[in-house]
């Protein structure tokens, strides 16, 4: 079997799994060139879907996230963490209480800052995952003591960033939401706005085939020069735009016309279809809060661009608190927690609220331990996953004991010293159950996650599904 | 537009004349019959032949082809204009520029190297010397040349590529009086003379003489970022130290202080510290850089260094930040490297990684107990509505302090190396810098990431290994010698464009604040150059100093997903910012700037439906264009010159056809208009400056 044709099948199988190639049959262009810009939607967006990645840049501190907060629980958090420790008294109005309780009476509660997501939690609408990263296989302290198969260049951000987008370190160009969204090409009528980043490039949203496109943080940036005459001249207008869109012989040369070439085409075909997608849901007038509406617009056309699948990543720096980790990080998560809740909101007011999925990454947690007002790079970290489709109120995961200790006691097995967390959900486990909800299939899903085969197991008293369940 | 404006045309030679390799023939027959005199001086006297134009012979092939239909010219060419076109397009007859002689009807200039004369007259061109044959020949009209002068590409010679584009290396610009420098010198001398000028005006200095350091009625500058970015657009735009600066930015993006990292009290003298602190060292020694950027109050903060503190019986543990950085990104990398750059394989063929977690557990202890520096008394705000003293701004200036009480005496072990803690702490840190500095991997490690800023993305891993043993041993057995390196990598054969490396040729995109820089230090009015903030609400902004994070705007490794280079695995790491929002913010933001100048504006106030100007000039960063509004009448003569100074020569013909036509299209009445003229240079160079021969760097 060839390539293509391979190819090929696991798209229609893609479609058939997500009702979408229904009785047309139409054959779908699979081009990303422009020309798929511009053409109509070639089908009813009977069923669409979105995926939205909120990447906390700098390795968010999972533990002041969610806090540890059953009394024996919090009292080690509280003895570890000092100064840094949230007040007991502060984190009542943020108490998650989970459908079913966890396990040995485990209870978190959530920063005080993430109202609005405990909010959701307890209206069933938002999930805490505990304890993901990036994993190899399922890895215990000795092992990584012992250097088994490890993800490369741990605790490192940039590489960990990458890694946690594409399972390999700096110098990857293909991410795992890229390449799911690849498996959906065909069923997106302009396949440039299938994969859109509201914030910086990120390897998470390159695929094969799928390009990521990037919006400001209010929508597309139209070239002035190109709309309009420049210095009275409509002829400078027009020579500005042939020198800057037409193909090159130099390599770079012609890749920096390229994003121009689609800098202008995109503009235009999504400055029209935003100008009718206007959502009233309020949102915070933050940098996130802002991009989080341009994403909820860009939903909101869907129909008018012929999407039925799209990938979004939005990036928020800040996170790495090596200090100030008191005085900054409720800063950062009130406007994570704003946002995703604010998107959740205006997803509802679109009728979509259970096509569309948002979660937050980040590069690594955190160390438990302290180094006066702020923590250091860890490996694990807790995680939220928001959306109508989400199977709520629920806290999936293992809750890792909360203990700092070099000892070979069972609690220190958790971690590889100051509370550095070994995941035990994989960034694979994540991106398997998100895909699956979008529409993948086993075999694709296999083909995207390198190391999913290696889960699905139980080792050492911890499972580690394939499904994770969130997404029912 | 599917076909390449460059390569379709390229080929063409259009300004080549048809009759050139005739005439070549002719020029080499007839040198022996004299004519003009090698050694002639450039006021020699008309010949005799000129006298008798009657006599001319007419040879209308000569210096003439088709001209452009699309250039249309009405207005006549002055003898000045023709003679500049002519020695820009016909070097080999008119070699060097001459200065303009009058006699009787001619206006004339000699080329003693060719002992060619061109001559005008009476409307008409002359030409005599070994290439007529020692003939006075009449080669057309001023009417019949119009067109060529003024609408056709010319040329930029070799000579002034090939040194604008090591000037483009080693520093910002190539001004005319700089081309013709290097030239003159030779590119390595006027290099090393570069090299020895002594350092321009301290940033602190400069943001105490602006008032930035006031504590009083300025009160409101101690915690103000502004200042900083203030402080190096002016460094970067008027330091005659060109070079140094040079060298400097690239170190900035190696050992990255951000102003939007270190932001705090007196965050602007803690940046301009920092600058003086990669001006002071830019040509010294990497050691020394390395122990006092360990100790500078910018990156105290930036890498949390400042108050960090000895592990306690509590839990407290050593702030790990800037030990590991300072391994990861400042001195040794991840992986164990060849000289080259390469990776290290052990005998599995698997890389071996430099450090581990516990490698930085233990150096993060060497850096405990530092706070701010200075020691100096506060001072008293004459402002009434402060009601406390302010902090001498020394506190960030000055390097950071030890507190001795806050430093951690625990054995350090990393990278094999043990230090007592019971060490003196400074003595602690020299010996933990020397363990890094002397490490085979920061030699390839850093000489390939200089060599990415400086010259191309894709070094040949000989290139790298060349300057990595430069920095191993300066020739005088010196390790870290920067003046040597930056020396090396400049004057190396790949740099200097003598390399078969096909990646290399690549070249690099250039960074967004290296085009700012350029154009202000090339055509900015220079006391108009303060208050600039950049691409302020930019995406893909790059203000420099100002990187989101230690990482840089870029990485070295980045490799631009979906493009032609990743399956190549060719790394471009300006490309990391560069997407659909990021290059169409920067052709919004270079319009109204190179027309109108900055200031902090909304540009849909200025530039009305028609893209016509409608505000007030602004105060800050004017362009003077004194070399270029004398060309805005003639298309020709301004791209080339823009070409020249901005491009190395670079633009396609194509593309340089394509700008001279859309600015000859431009309104040009018999007296134009300052603004007539503003707006065709600011078109001409808005069109050179989103050509991608003018962004690409090769």
């Amino acid at each position: 079997m060839t390539g293509t044709k391979l190819q090929e099948l696991t798209r229609r199988a893609f479609l058939r799994r997500s009702g979408q190639l229904a009785a047309s049959g139409v054959a779908l262009p699979l081009s990303l060139s422009l020309a798929s810009l511009g053409e109509a939607a070639a089908m009813q967006a009977l069923d669409f879907k979105a995926l939205v990645c909120v990447f906390m840049i700098g390795g968010n501190d999972h533990d002041n996230t969610v806090v540890a907060f059953d009394s024996s629980s919090y009292e080690r958090y509280r003895a570890i963490r000092q100064a840094v420790a949230l007040q007991a008294s502060a984190l009542q109005e943020t108490a998650l209480s989970p459908t079913v309780p966890l396990p040995g009476g485990r209870q978190y509660a959530l920063n005080p800052a993430l109202l609005p997501m405990a909010r959701l939690f307890h209206q069933q609408r938002a999930a805490v995952l505990l304890n993901v990263g990036p994993l190899i296989a399922p890895t215990t302290r000795r092992q990584y003591e012992q250097r088994v198969a490890l993800p490369p260049k741990l605790f490192s951000h940039n590489d960990q960033v990458m890694v946690w987008q594409s399972h390999r370190p700096e110098g990857s160009t293909v991410g795992w939401g890229g390449r799911i969204a690849d498996l959906a090409l065909d069923s997106n009528g302009q396949s440039l706005f299938s994969c859109i980043s509201a914030a910086g490039t990120s390897v998470f949203l390159a695929g094969e085939s799928a390009l990521q496109y990037h919006v400001g943080s209010h929508g597309p940036i139209r070239i002035d020069a190109m709309k309009r005459p420049v210095y009275g001249s409509s002829r400078v207008s027009q020579a500005l735009q042939v020198l800057a869109t037409s193909a090159q012989d130099g390599v770079l040369h012609n890749e920096y016309n390229r994003v121009t070439t689609r800098a202008i085409a995109a503009e235009t075909t999504l400055g029209a279809a935003l100008a009718s997608s206007n959502v009233q849901t309020s949102f915070p007038t933050t940098g996130l809060g802002d991009r989080m509406r341009t994403i909820a617009r860009i939903i909101g056309a869907h129909q008018t661009l012929g999407l039925k699948r799209q990938i979004f990543m939005v990036q928020l720096g800040g996170s790495d608190l090596h200090s100030n980790l008191s005085s900054d990080h409720g800063r950062i998560l009130r406007e994570v927690g704003d946002a995703m809740s604010a998107l959740y909101a205006a997803t509802e007011e679109l009728g979509l609220a259970d096509k569309v999925t948002s979660f937050t990454a980040s590069d690594f947690g955190r160390t438990l331990s302290v180094n006066g007002d702020g923590s250091d790079h860890g490996w694990g970290g807790h995680h939220f996953v928001v959306g109508g489709a989400v199977k709520g109120r629920t806290i999936y995961g293992v809750p890792p004991p909360v203990s700092v200790g070099d000892t070979s006691a069972a609690d220190d097995q958790w971690h590889v010293g100051q509370g550095r967390l070994i995941p035990t959900t994989s960034t694979d486990q994540l991106a398997s159950t998100l895909g699956r909800w979008f529409g993948a299939g086993e075999s694709e899903l296999a083909g995207i996650l390198p190391n999913l085969h290696n889960f699905g197991i139980e080792a050492a008293g911890v499972t580690y599904p394939t499904n994770l369940g969130f997404m029912g | 537009m599917s076909s390449s404006i460059v390569g379709v045309q390229q080929g063409e030679s259009r300004t080549a004349p048809e009759s050139l390799a005739l005439l070549a023939a002719m020029s080499a027959t007839l040198a022996a019959c004299g004519g003009g005199g090698s050694g002639a001086d450039a006021a020699a006297p008309l010949p005799a032949a000129f006298v008798n134009r009657d006599r001319a012979v007419s040879a209308p092939g000569l210096m003439r082809r088709p001209a452009s239909p699309s250039a249309v010219e009405t207005r006549l060419p002055s003898a000045t204009e023709l003679m500049d076109w002519a020695e820009q397009s016909y070097a080999t007859f008119f070699p060097d520029s001459a200065a303009d002689q009058a006699l009787e009807l001619y206006i004339y200039r000699h080329y003693p190297a060719s002992g060619n004369y061109l001559g005008v007259a009476a409307g008409r061109v002359y030409v005599l010397g070994p290439v007529s044959g020692g003939q006075l020949l009449d080669v057309g009209s001023l009417a019949d040349f119009a067109p060529r002068v003024f609408g056709e590409p010319r040329p930029v010679s070799a000579e002034d590529a090939v040194a604008a584009r090591a000037l483009m290396q080693v520093q910002f610009t190539a001004r005319p009086a700089e081309i013709a420098a290097v030239k003159q010198r030779g590119f390595a001398s006027w290099l090393a003379e570069q090299m020895e000028a002594p350092r321009s005006t301290s940033a602190v200095v400069w943001m105490a003489q602006n008032g930035y350091s006031n504590t009083s009625t300025l009160r409101k500058y101690t915690t103000l970022e502004r200042p900083a970015v203030w402080m190096i657009w002016q460094q970067l735009w008027l330091v005659p130290d060109a070079v140094r600066a040079r060298a400097a930015l690239a170190l900035s993006e190696y050992f990255v202080v951000s102003s939007l990292l270190a932001s705090g009290m007196w965050v602007g003298q803690a940046m301009a510290a920092y600058w003086d602190l990669l001006m002071g060292n830019a040509f010294g020694s990497f050691r020394l850089l390395l122990e006092q950027l360990s100790l500078n109050a910018g990156m105290g903060r930036t890498l949390s260094i400042l108050d960090s503190r000895a592990e306690d019986e509590t839990g407290r543990r050593p702030d790990e930040n800037y030990a590991r950085e300072l391994m990861q990104l400042f001195t040794i990398g991840l992986y164990e490297l060849n000289i080259d750059g390469t990776e290290r394989l052990d005998s599995q063929g698997r890389k071996i990684e430099t450090f581990d977690n516990d490698d930085v557990s233990n150096l993060a202890r060497v850096f405990t107990g530092y706070t701010y520096g200075g020691g100096l008394p506060k001072l008293p705000s004459d402002d009434p509505t402060m009601d406390r003293e302010i902090v001498n701004p020394g506190f960030v200036t000055e390097p950071m302090q030890l507190y001795a009480f806050r430093h951690s005496n625990a054995e350090v072990n990393f990278l094999g190396t043990r230090i007592s803690g019971k060490m003196e702490p400074r003595a602690k840190m020299g010996q933990a810098l020397d363990v890094l500095f002397n490490h085979p991997n920061v030699g390839p490690f850093f000489a390939r990431q200089m060599i990415q800023r400086l010259v191309t993305s894709n070094p040949s891993p000989a290139y790298v290994a060349r300057i990595a043993k430069v920095f191993n041993s300066n020739g005088r057995g010196q390790r870290g010698d920067l003046k040597a390196v930056f020396s090396a990598i400049w004057l190396d054969a790949e740099a200097r464009g003598q390399s078969s490396n096909p990646a290399g040729r690549l070249g690099k995109l250039s960074e967004p604040m290296l085009r700012i820089v350029q154009w202000g230090r090339t055509f900015a009015r220079p006391e108009s150059l303060q208050k600039y903030v950049g691409f302020e609400d930019a995406y893909g902004e790059q203000i420099p100093l100002r990187s989101p994070s230690v990482f840089n705007f870029y990485r070295p490794g980045f490799v631009p997903p979906g493009t032609a280079l990743a399956p190549n695995g060719w790394v471009a790491p300006e490309f990391q910012i560069v997407h659909e929002a990021s290059v169409s913010a920067y052709l919004n933001h270079l319009e109204p700037l190179l027309r109108l100048g900055f200031r902090r504006m909304l540009r849909h106030e200025t530039f009305d439906a028609t893209g016509r100007w409608v505000g007030s000039p602004t105060e800050n960063v004017l362009a003077d264009y004194d070399a270029e509004l004398p060309l805005a009448g003639n298309p020709s003569a301004l791209v080339h010159h823009l070409n020249r100074v901005m491009c190395a020569g670079r633009l396609a013909v194509a593309a340089q056809q394509i700008i001279i036509d859309a600015v000859a299209s431009m309104p040009w009445p018999a007296n134009p208009t300052e603004d007539q003229r503003r707006d065709r240079v600011a078109a001409a160079l808005l069109l050179v400056m989103a050509t991608p021969d003018y962004l690409v760097q090769t």
